[in-house]
């Protein structure tokens, strides 16, 4: 099946991200233990015994191929100073699960063993986990007021599903006004076509996207000149 | 006089020529590839290494009319003029190889070490003594951006190319992916290509600005002629990017808008599955489908022979 972007030919151009560290943060959304452990993680356990390991292939392959890219860009980001924050599909002790949670039976309690992270990404200290009630972290209003009280203009993204959650994300980010930039190979879709497909697709729909490579690169024009232009 | 693999022909021997192809590559061999990213599929990247099945679709790209193909794989991802030669010969056609380098992935790493001024003495040397022991000569530069911008190595080989073009006189042909990424002011690298050719005082018609046909806007590519380049159409039978008959339709209106001398054709196959082999139309696309439906609007074989035989002689002429 051939897909077609035709939109492209008749858009201008990407607003040009200005990337400095007091206007941007970096955003881990849903690379909490259901999604991102491999082994013991909810996504992976139900996978087996529902005897479905064939349909998830390509995720965890995928998953596989981005985990040696989070830690480098998030040792990175921290050492420039860059906010760090994280969002995941999940509910807080006094919160009760959203009507989507209630629908996909996602109701995990952030609070236990489904807020856990693989200790490649763990939070540090101070850095904020947002439960997300739907598929955009925006769902959540004390993340959006986040952004707004540290007046992020720049919202970098690594995660999971990106053909769902972090699509969502990027895309009110960018109705609101605020820039996103998809660190490309520390984001995974659930297969291998919805990764080409769904980063073909936001960079149609004007949302940035960088593999860690070319990320790391201009982090390095970040630190030695104060701001950089993506 | 027009340098190919198997020394210097004349520009009335040249034939039809396809100026943007790939005969034998491998994108594996990339030094950088890192750049590329860690969840592409290696097996999706572009290559050609098989000599029989290469030379079978050279040998039905003659059958069908066919002279001469500019085979765009630059230093850094398996070109190889021995190998190019030998086909040449079985195949009985006319086949350029080209010096400069491909985007930033592909860019060997002494290109970091190395001073323009150096770069360009070493592309001036493909061109005017041969690669390495081969002794055979390339016959055009290429510069290729994948970044957003025209910055950094890419922009460093830009310029060692522009200073290589002025010594020799070759024509400089450019990759612009960097357009796709929908973030240059005014849609096409090729704009900032040609402004940055221009301060280095390239002459533009030494210029042709590929893969225009990847996100075409006619008002960019008639600035772009106006100047004086050559608006290559190169990825023709790749619709993913634009329907063929959008691009006949593209080609026709440039044509009555007066730019006929600045307009080439090209598929950029790269990939076993573009082959006949691989049960797609090979170099022989253009011949099959698209030439079909340029004549359906009335473009004549005339213009048909300006873009496809003159114009790709004159770009290739070295003087």
């Amino acid at each position: 099946m051939m897909i077609r972007h035709p939109l492209t030919l008749v858009i201008k151009e990407t607003r040009p991200l200005d990337i400095r560290v007091d206007n941007t943060c970096l955003l881990l959304q849903d690379l909490h233990s259901p999604f991102a452990d491999p082994s013991d993680g909810w996504l992976a356990r139900r996978v087996r015994e529902k005897v479905l390991m064939r349909e998830f292939e390509d995720y965890f392959r995928l998953l596989e191929l981005i985990t040696p890219n989070i830690p480098q860009v998030l040792e990175a980001v921290r050492g420039l100073g860059i906010r760090v924050l994280y969002s995941c599909l999940g509910h807080r002790k006094g919160e009760s699960p959203s009507p989507f949670q209630e629908a996909t039976g996602w109701t995990w309690d952030l609070d236990g063993l489904n807020g856990a992270y693989p200790e490649a990404w763990q939070p540090a200290q101070g850095e904020p986990m947002f439960s997300k009630p739907g598929w955009s972290a925006l769902a959540n209003p004390e993340f959006t007021s986040f952004l707004a009280d540290n007046r992020i203009a720049n919202v970098l993204v690594m995660g999971t599903m990106l053909d769902f959650g972090i699509r969502q994300t990027c895309i009110e980010l960018s109705d609101r006004g605020i820039g996103s930039l998809i660190i490309s190979d520390a984001a995974v879709a659930l297969t291998r076509e919805g990764q080409d497909y769904t980063a073909d697709n936001i960079a149609h729909g004007l949302i940035k996207l960088r593999y860690t490579g070319e990320f790391l690169g201009l982090l390095e024009v970040l630190k030695q000149e104060g701001s950089v232009l993506i | 006089m027009i340098q190919t693999v198997l020394g210097p022909v004349k520009e009335e021997e040249l034939g039809v020529c396809l100026p943007h192809e790939h005969i034998w590559c491998d994108q594996n061999y990339g030094p950088r590839m890192n750049l590329m990213g860690t969840t592409r599929d290696p097996a999706g990247f572009m290559k050609l290494d098989n000599f029989d099945r290469v030379a079978s679709e050279l040998k039905a790209y003659k059958a069908a009319g066919g002279g001469a193909l500019v085979e765009v794989t630059c230093d850094g991802w398996g070109r190889d003029l021995d190998t190019l030669a030998r086909l040449s010969e079985a195949a009985e056609v006319h086949i350029v190889s080209t010096s400069g380098y491909y985007i930033e992935p592909h860019i060997p790493y002494f290109v970091d070490d190395w001073s323009v001024e150096r770069v360009a003495d070493h592309i001036t040397g493909e061109i005017e003594k041969g690669v390495g022991e081969s002794g055979r000569r390339c016959g055009l530069f290429k510069s290729a951006i994948h970044r957003a911008r025209v910055e950094a190595i890419e922009l460093k080989v830009l310029k060692a190319v522009a200073i290589a073009q002025k010594r020799t006189g070759a024509a400089i042909t450019t990759h612009t992916t960097g357009s796709r990424r929908m973030e240059v002011p005014g849609g096409t690298v090729g704009v900032h290509q040609l402004e940055i050719l221009k301060g280095e005082g390239v002459d533009p018609s030494r210029l042709i600005v590929g893969h225009v046909d990847e996100r075409p806007d006619i008002d960019v590519l008639s600035s772009l002629a106006d100047e004086g380049c050559f608006i290559q159409f190169d990825v023709i039978g790749k619709e993913h990017y634009v329907l063929d008959q959008t691009r006949a339709e593209l080609v026709h209106a440039l044509i009555e808008r007066g730019y006929v001398n600045h307009l080439m054709l090209s598929h950029d196959r790269n990939r076993d599955y573009e082959m006949r082999y691989g049960g797609s139309t090979g170099y022989c696309h253009i011949f099959e489908t698209f030439l079909p439906r340029l004549r359906q609007l009335g473009v004549s074989d005339e213009q048909i022979n300006t873009m496809m035989v003159l114009n790709p002689a004159r770009a290739l002429s070295i003087n």
